[in-house]
């Protein structure tokens, strides 16, 4: 599944760390839904959502 | 940086470390003991037998913490390990009754299906880390 995760945290000058932080998951889950690798639950779908201020739509394409 | 998930997962890694190692050192030294010792080891031979099974409470209880405090990614790559390991058992268990049926002697080794489900899950573990980094 695509998402636009890196591109906004690089709008928002965020490092996978701190992304992971305010998520609370490691930084390596962070990497692997960013690259694709891994497809989040929906419960974490939705926190990175509103984490970005934005809706799941916005941020995943399931291709 | 470390993150608190990273911060928590450590908390939770050293001491199921620790309570793996101890395990295997006392699993292999009550081994030892009863195999070079047993005769004289007869007041205290429920001890020998009895402290790997108290340590792997602890393991179990330590693993258990481990898996409450690992986030999603962590828990996907611990259950596609646990199945490998469960699979591997399914596969070399009737293979080892029957080869013992057939003559063979497993006597002396360790007992091969834990063998192969204990690499079954740490081959598992390795590859899983390494395909979703």
């Amino acid at each position: 599944m695509k998402n636009r995760i890196k591109v906004l945290r690089a709008e928002r000058n965020l490092t996978q760390a701190q992304l992971a932080e305010a998520l609370g998951v490691s930084r390596q889950t962070v990497n692997a839904i960013e690259t694709g690798k891994y497809d989040p639950s929906l419960p974490l779908a939705f926190q990175i959502a509103r984490q970005f201020g934005l809706t799941i739509e916005n941020i995943f394409d399931p291709e | 940086m470390t993150t608190t998930t990273n911060r928590s997962l450590t908390s939770t890694r050293k001491p199921l470390l620790l309570w793996t190692i101890s395990w295997l050192l006392i699993l292999a030294g009550s081994q030892y003991l009863l195999n070079t010792q047993g005769d004289s080891l007869q007041a205290i031979e429920w001890l020998v037998i009895i402290l790997p099974s108290l340590i792997a409470i602890g393991l179990a209880k330590s693993y258990w913490n481990y898996l409450s405090q690992a986030d999603e990614l962590a828990r996907a790559i611990e259950l596609k390990a646990l199945a490998a390991a469960l699979i591997a058992g399914f596969i070399v268990w009737p293979v080892k009754v029957l080869a013992e049926q057939a003559g063979w002697s497993f006597d002396g080794w360790p007992n091969p299906v834990v063998v192969v489900m204990v690499i079954s899950y740490l081959s598992a573990l390795v590859l899983g880390w390494r395909a979703y980094r």
